[in-house]
């Protein structure tokens, strides 16, 4: 970040020094640059694209224009505007404040209709726009309608943008390392796994939102002091899609990506139109603009920087990660209690019925075992306890929580730490921030997470990749990643939905035995499904099995499986292995 | 512990290419700035420089493009001749603009840079103003080559000029037209959508009142509506019912209007703007027929236009399109009365003879500056369609102390 702040604070210095046409350029970059970062720290890190932001880059420049321009300039061109506007001069450090405030409201407001969606929410951008461009030409006291609002002062000149732009990198820096930023980016990348590990998804793209709308509002004071006149068309589809253009070229993931990507795409744009003007080919920009994007998708999809900054794909700085003191995983309570309750599970998928009464329980320090064929309700058992699906009817009780009402991020945050059976990780942050997610969910600081997720690394024995993408590591090492972020919840409980699926008979036993250490420290209880016999046998205290949604038998591991209805339901189908997880997601 | 590599060499390549790029673009214009301008102040031999930030490209190009095209053909056929009266000869810069504002505020600083006498804008208020502003700064004359809307060079100042007449001169002529053709109620359409569609019908209303007549109802509609019942239906209800309607609706609109109006019955004569002058209005056939409406001329190969036409289609070997290409050119002739005047190639002297240019002789008619707010005061032409032909009813220039005054 210090690079690219150096950076615009060059641009900015040399630039002022240039004559008008290049001032102009490089402040109309900055400016842009400024927009951009403002769609970095929602889109970049949520991954929902937004075509909403230009409205709040309209709002603040209007507020910045009415409340910056000379009183007798406003009378005559905004004659209707209340009294108190209509004599508002400020300076306009003041009158951008002003409108960057404006525009934070507006996105407060419209925020909470965005946080609530996630695959429809990049339509309601569109939504919010047009209702934003409506607004500005339906306020013809305040902005003259569809007509050009004129008269305000040019004052964005190419060290007011590089500052605004440097304010705006820091920002935008600064928010995707931080508690919030890194709950956002983990719920880009897997919303499910994002709830399990206690993200509050709603209210970290609420705060995502927010931020980036006041950004945006940064841009608009200095799109107003640059053009000194517009009207509400400037701020719609046009923009918005040049705004987007150098996101997505440079890499929306990244801050790094938002700079490269304005850089990019502003040189082309100039260098062509100065060829084509000079050849009097005048297409050139668009063809060059539209031959770049396409480039971009072609050979690199996630933009020129790609999703991460350099410095977190730079060579490794030093040796092993320090590691502070091993973390307590959970408070000393005695062994034996029952910390998972969960009774009367009943779910039904229109007329199937997943789950039918069925009771489950997970006593501290113990194994606690689930299995039944294909179809037979164990993933659904699993969602419901950790309200991934919502059962119909249930009581679970977890230590002395009653849990069936809350979200799936607070049965997180009270201790139900989960893995997949087909690996949820956060494929594009690296191993520690998998587990930093879940240790800031637990309530630590990002500083503090990551000691806690280096020495939790360490424990599952992945300590060495600590700094790679997690997408780039061995299906084994994802597997104990999970575990990590698991644990990371201090959890009372651990659901492991068939952790050794893949491995061969050597591999499972040495899972086992990392278990067995990994409860004791944890003193957690744990919720054990596989289909391997041989594992099941060996790792578990007490059984439980399912057939169509009812429990068959529940006990000792060993009187269970000699029960002749345990064999015709289960054993008598063999020990294929299936894949429960993906029949459970097409009755949900 | 092994961690990725770095960005990759063709990442860095990329970067780093671009930012030298963007700065030698940066580079480029400063060294231009150098060249700053000297031109003559005497009745010597010179060149007028006319730097020209157009649209070529982008939503603005229907109106810059064929305007270009009608200058550069009048350009070309002065330099022939050796120029204005013999020795101020004719060097265009055109620059893309791309349809945007910022990027026209960019294109105007370079041009001024390069050292011109005069520059033209887009034909769209937010550019042109955008554009006037920095030329205003440096205290050169800017024509718009034809952005209508009155405000545009009062927002920039006494350098800002339109080879337009304003949206209130062809309110005017309608209001007059209407007066004249005895039309007493009268009904208007506009939309809040543009500003071209909000304020025309205010203008239409201000003057036609001023000559005695009555707006009796006031309709709105957005842009782009699929249905026109509900206001048909309200004309419908009028009472008076009115006896011409008034509408700066284009298409999709106007169209859309038309239909629905003549579709229920109502006969009420209508009255449109320049907005409707295209094939598409003729094409409505039978159901257009009659509609009366402004526009800069008729496009026809005949009279003081078949002169045009046969050059046109010489140098670009097809015939004009669009009205645009005549008033571009007609741009070109008010520059010849300007220089003629002037007798300078200097921007400020260039200034002082376009402020008080009166009756420039253009195709459609002559243009005039002197005593008006620095629109184009020019022969509004009034058209009506008989038989899905423009047939000209008549071109008038209404004196400016009638004409409503801008909205601010």
């Amino acid at each position: 970040m210090a690079f690219w702040s150096l950076f615009i604070a060059l641009v900015g210095f040399f630039g002022s020094g240039m004559s008008k046409a290049p001032q102009l350029l490089l402040a109309n970059a900055l400016t842009l640059l400024v927009g951009v970062l403002a769609l970095q720290i929602f889109s970049g890190n949520s991954g929902i694209l937004s075509f909403g932001h230009v409205g709040f880059v309209g709002v603040s420049a209007y507020t910045t224009g009415i409340l910056s321009m000379t009183p007798i300039v406003k009378q005559t061109s905004l004659s209707s505007l209340p009294v108190v506007l209509q004599e508002a001069s400020f300076t306009f450090p003041i009158a951008m404040l002003c409108g960057v405030l404006v525009a934070t409201l507006v996105g407060a407001l419209s925020g909470l209709v965005i946080a609530r969606l996630r695959d429809s929410a990049s339509i309601a951008t569109v939504g919010i726009l047009i209702i934003i461009h409506s607004t500005l030409v339906g306020a013809e006291d305040f902005t003259r309608g569809s007509q050009t609002f004129y008269g305000v002062k040019r004052f964005t000149s190419v060290p007011v943008a590089a500052t605004v732009a440097i304010i705006a990198l820091v920002i935008a820096r600064w928010f995707r390392d931080s508690k919030t930023g890194i709950h956002v980016r983990a719920s880009r990348d897997d919303a499910i796994a994002a709830s399990s590990s206690g993200v509050r998804i709603q209210q970290s793209q609420f705060k995502a939102w927010v931020l980036s709308a006041a950004v945006a509002g940064g841009m608009g004071s200095c799109y107003a002091g640059l053009l000194g006149a517009f009207s509400p068309k400037d701020f719609y589809f046009t923009l918005t899609l040049t705004l987007l253009t150098m996101l997505i070229v440079g890499g929306s993931g990244s801050v790094a990506g938002a700079v490269v990507g304005v850089v990019l795409v502003m040189a082309v744009i100039e260098n062509l139109r100065k060829i084509g003007d000079s050849i009097g080919l005048f297409g050139l920009t668009n063809a060059g603009l539209a031959i770049i994007i396409l480039l971009t998708l072609y050979i690199r999809p996630k933009g020129v920087m790609g999703f991460h900054e350099p410095e977190e794909t730079a060579a490794y700085r030093g040796d092993s990660p320090i590691l502070g003191e091993a973390v307590p995983l959970a408070d000393a309570l005695p062994s034996g209690e029952q910390v998972l309750v969960a009774t009367n599970i009943t779910k039904r998928f229109s007329g199937l019925v997943a789950l039918d009464d069925a009771n489950m329980f997970v006593e501290r320090g113990k194994i606690s075992g689930l299995i039944g064929p294909n179809g037979s309700g164990k993933s659904t058992m699993v969602n419901c306890i950790t309200g991934i699906s919502k059962a119909d009817s249930a009581v679970i009780q977890l230590g002395n929580l009653k849990i069936n009402k809350e979200k799936t991020w607070n049965r997180a945050r009270s201790g139900l730490g989960r893995t997949f059976q087909n690996i949820r990780l956060f494929r594009e942050l690296t191993v520690v921030d998998n587990v930093v997610v879940a240790c800031i969910s637990a309530g630590e600081s990002v500083k503090d997470s990551d000691k806690s997720a280096l020495s939790l690394l360490n424990q599952v024995g992945v300590l060495q990749h600590a700094y790679r993408f997690a997408g780039e590591l061995s299906f084994g090492d994802q597997r104990r990643v999970e575990i990590a972020r698991a644990l990371a919840l201090k959890p009372s409980v651990l659901l492991l939905d068939e952790p050794a699926a893949g491995m061969n008979p050597a591999e499972s036993a040495e899972l086992l035995a990392q278990f067995r250490q990994i409860m004791k420290q944890a003193n957690a209880g744990m919720l054990l499904i596989d289909h391997d016999v041989t594992l099941i046998r060996s790792a578990c205290d007490s059984l439980t099995v399912l057939d169509h949604g009812r429990v068959i038998a529940q006990g000792d591991p060993e009187t269970v499986l000699s029960l002749p209805e345990v064999h015709a339901a289960y054993l008598g189908w063999g020990e294929e292995s299936s894949d429960d997880e993906n029949s459970t997601h097409n009755e949900r | 512990m092994q961690r990725k590599s770095g960005p990759s060499k063709v990442t860095k390549m990329v970067v780093s290419l671009s930012a030298i790029m963007l700065l030698s673009a940066c580079a480029t214009g400063e060294g231009e700035a150098t060249a700053t301008s000297s031109a003559p102040t005497t009745s010597e031999a010179c060149t007028v420089k006319v730097g020209v930030a157009g649209s070529q490209t982008g939503g603005l190009a229907y109106i810059d493009v064929p305007n270009l095209e009608g200058f550069e053909l009048w350009a070309e056929q002065v330099n022939a001749a050796g120029g204005i009266d013999g020795k101020f000869t004719i060097e265009t810069v055109v620059k893309d603009t791309r349809s945007d504002a910022a990027q026209s505020a960019t294109v105007a600083a370079e041009l001024v840079a390069e050292g011109i006498s005069i520059l033209i804008t887009p034909g769209d208020a937010d550019p042109s103003i955008a554009a006037g502003q920095l030329a205003q700064d440096e205290g050169i004359t800017a024509v718009s080559w034809f952005g209508s809307s009155p405000i545009l060079p009062l927002a920039v100042g006494d350098h800002m000029f339109s080879n337009a007449f304003g949206d209130n001169t062809q309110a005017k002529v309608l209001a007059d037209h209407a007066t004249e053709m005895g039309y007493q109620n009268a009904y208007t359409l506009g939309s809040p959508d543009s500003a071209y569609t909000n304020l025309l019908p205010g203008y239409f209303k201000e003057a036609f009142e001023a000559n005695g007549g009555k707006v009796v109802g006031e309709g709105t509609f957005s842009m782009g509506q699929a249905s026109f019942s509900v206001i048909v239906d309200e004309i419908k209800a009028l009472s008076p019912a009115p006896d011409v309607i008034m509408t700066p609706a284009y298409e999709p609109d106007f169209p859309t209007f038309i239909k629905a109006l003549r579709g229920a019955g109502i006969t009420a004569a209508v009255l449109g703007t320049d907005g409707i002058d295209s094939p598409t209005t003729l094409a409505l056939a039978d159901i257009a027929e009659g509609v009366t409406y402004t526009t800069a001329g008729v496009l026809k190969n005949e009279g003081a236009m078949s002169t045009f036409f046969t050059d046109y289609n010489a140098k670009y070997g097809k015939d004009p399109e669009t009205i645009y290409a005549v008033t571009g050119y007609e741009l070109g002739l008010t520059l010849d009365a300007v220089v003629k005047q002037a007798q300078s190639c200097d921007a400020d002297a260039i200034w002082q003879a376009w402020s008080n240019l009166e009756g420039a002789q253009g195709i459609t008619g002559t243009i005039s500056y002197k005593g008006g707010d620095r629109m184009a005061i020019r022969e509004v032409a009034l058209v009506e369609i008989k038989n899905s032909e423009r047939s000209l009813v008549g071109t008038f220039a209404p004196d400016p102390a009638t004409v409503p005054k801008a909205q601010l």
